[in-house]
């Protein structure tokens, strides 16, 4: 069973780089977060007045003000930036890159015609599923864990240019091995599970754009202040997406019938 | 678990039992009751839409019947076992675009559990065999309609199976594409194979097919040998003089249709009779003899299909 994934697994990420317009849409979002983030970030904490008067303190979310008692007002800016704000958004990319690859899963072998080959073949639908979920996942974790990189090596070397010295820390950590892993996995498996049932790729697309929702809003939430990142938001939401995978990965030779597949 | 299944019901390759086959409302297979014994080659033949895909698909298992029942070799169609003795050829060669042969080749092999090293030699020399072994290593987007499908023909025979279900085999093929098709198709039978293949095309399946299938609408039509069921035998008879065709149709019966270029006189000494065998050609012989008219020759005419046929491939 596991070489059949694999074999699966590998057909797909062949395919994927055989195609330049996937791998150019692959690579640009993670090359704009992961570069051209930290480096708006430095552009717009350039005038960033060494001392904040109580009024403004008062405003700002209650992560910002601990650093404040702790660094100058640029210092902890670049940290909270750096750190907390961004984070979110790193949630948003295996997302992104899940939809791009899953949606192809199913529906792209059904456009081109393959799918009834597949099925003819002799693997079981759990290792059908688990083949096609691997690829995508693998390519979606393999694209943010190097977005991450970059941009860390670029965030600490801008950071350090106004004395603060960040590093990621146990909530990124935990962010990076544990939510991003369970988020991957949870959408590739309803991508792949709502390109299964789709006529085809841009149909499959357009309907796995919804799942961006749920983390950008934690995104946007997170932005104002609001929802400071922590380990245990991190082991709350990997415990609901791993959850989600699970019942897909059960439930989908039940209910994946042949007939509704290759029609 | 496969051999001792096989052992057991051997004399069936295929079994189809009151199969109802339905997509969404629409009824596509009606009943299906029917019986592909081992080491036996047959045609399922038909018009569009009859459902003679859906019948491979069916024994296959990328489709389930809404009722009815369908065994591979004794295993329940659709399973992993089942599958692992089918090589199954769709109506689209379904080949990997951006993939290479070699690697379309290799992806099959593997998941049909052929290690590495046995995985490439096969691929490799059903490559040579299919006249692709120069475009092994390209993509197969560049391929032309008819190196598709004989990239598809030569992954239909990796594994060795011994069931093979072929949709349309020379669907785009050359001549040189289709003969080779018929060597190597007739070589699997010689070997044991077991054949159903779905054709438009009576000429290919006289070719390689003993029996025939011909479905209409969902249901069985007829059954049996091809060459009686699809060809039409005719002889050609030469008499001495002339004769009324009147008293041609009354002795030789249905079999007898007046020639077309029939002149005003309304004689001919030279027709053609539709034939089912020897022992019909002495009978209708004798009856002409017996009315008095000289017969000179009897010689055998290309038999053409009952129904719409298609050119020789």
């Amino acid at each position: 069973m596991r070489r059949k994934i694999l074999t699966i697994a590998s057909k797909d990420i062949r395919e994927y780089l055989s195609s330049r317009t996937l791998v150019v849409s692959l690579v640009a979002l993670p090359l704009l977060i992961s570069v051209t983030i930290p480096f708006f970030i430095k552009t717009v904490l350039l005038n960033v007045p060494t001392n904040l008067s109580p009024q403004v303190t008062r405003f700002l979310p209650p992560v910002l003000r601990q650093a404040l008692l702790t660094m100058g007002p640029r210092q902890a800016l670049y940290w909270y930036m750096f750190t907390v704000v961004t984070l979110p958004m790193f949630l948003l990319l295996p997302i992104t890159s899940v939809i791009v690859l899953a949606s192809d899963s199913f529906a792209g072998e059904k456009e081109r015609r393959t799918l009834e080959t597949l099925l003819a073949e002799p693997v079981s639908p759990t290792t059908l599923f688990l083949g096609k979920t691997l690829a995508p996942s693998s390519v979606a974790l393999c694209v943010t864990w190097v977005s991450a990189t970059v941009y860390w090596a670029l965030a600490s070397h801008y950071a350090r240019s106004v004395g603060v010295s960040v590093t990621p820390n146990l909530v990124w950590l935990t962010a990076m091995l544990v939510v991003v892993p369970a988020i991957t996995f949870a959408n590739v498996g309803l991508v792949a599970w709502i390109s299964s049932f789709s006529k085809g790729f841009k149909e499959a697309q357009q309907l796995s754009g919804i799942l961006i929702l749920p983390i950008a809003s934690i995104t946007i939430v997170s932005a104002t202040g609001n929802l400071a990142p922590s380990v245990t938001l991190d082991y709350a939401v990997s415990l609901i997406y791993l959850t989600i995978f699970l019942l897909l990965s059960t439930l989908w030779p039940k209910l994946a019938k042949p007939n509704r597949l290759i029609q | 678990m496969i051999l001792e299944a096989m052992e057991v019901s051997q004399r069936y390759a295929v079994e189809l039992r009151g199969v109802w086959v339905k997509y969404g409302s629409k009824t596509i297979l009606r009943d299906i009751n029917h019986v592909f014994e081992a080491e036996s080659s047959t045609a399922i033949l038909g018009q569009n839409g009859a459902g003679k895909t859906t019948i491979l698909r069916t024994i296959v298992g990328v489709v389930h019947p809404s009722a009815g029942w369908v065994k591979v070799f004794g295993l329940e169609a659709g399973g992993v076992d089942a599958k692992r003795l089918i090589g199954y050829l769709p109506e689209r060669p379904g080949v990997y675009e951006r993939l290479t042969a070699i690697q379309n080749m290799l992806f099959h092999a593997e998941l049909n559990g052929l290690d590495r090293s046995e995985a490439l030699s096969r691929s490799r020399a059903l490559l040579e065999a299919f006249g692709l072994a120069r475009v092994a290593n390209d993509r197969v987007h560049t391929f032309s309609k008819g190196m598709k499908q004989r990239l598809a023909l030569a992954r239909t025979l990796l594994a060795d199976p011994p069931l093979l279900l072929l949709d349309e085999p020379t669907s785009g093929l050359d001549p040189d594409g289709a003969s080779l098709t018929v060597s190597l198709l007739r070589e699997k039978l010689e070997g044991g194979s077991t054949l159903i293949v779905c054709t438009h095309n009576p000429y290919f399946a006289r070719r390689i097919c003993r029996d025939a299938l011909i479905i209409d609408e969902g249901c069985i039509r007829s059954m049996g040998d091809l060459e009686s069921l699809v060809f039409e035998r005719k002889v050609r008879v030469k008499l001495l003089r002339p004769v009324e065709v009147g008293t041609l149709s009354v002795l030789l019966g249905n079999g007898f249709t007046a020639p077309v270029n029939l002149g005003e006189t309304g004689v001919v000494s030279e027709f053609e009779v539709a034939v089912k065998g020897g022992e019909e050609i002495a009978g209708m012989v004798e009856r002409m003899v017996k009315a008095g008219l000289r017969v000179v020759g009897v010689e055998p005419v290309e038999s053409l299909p009952k129904q719409d046929g298609g050119e020789p491939a």
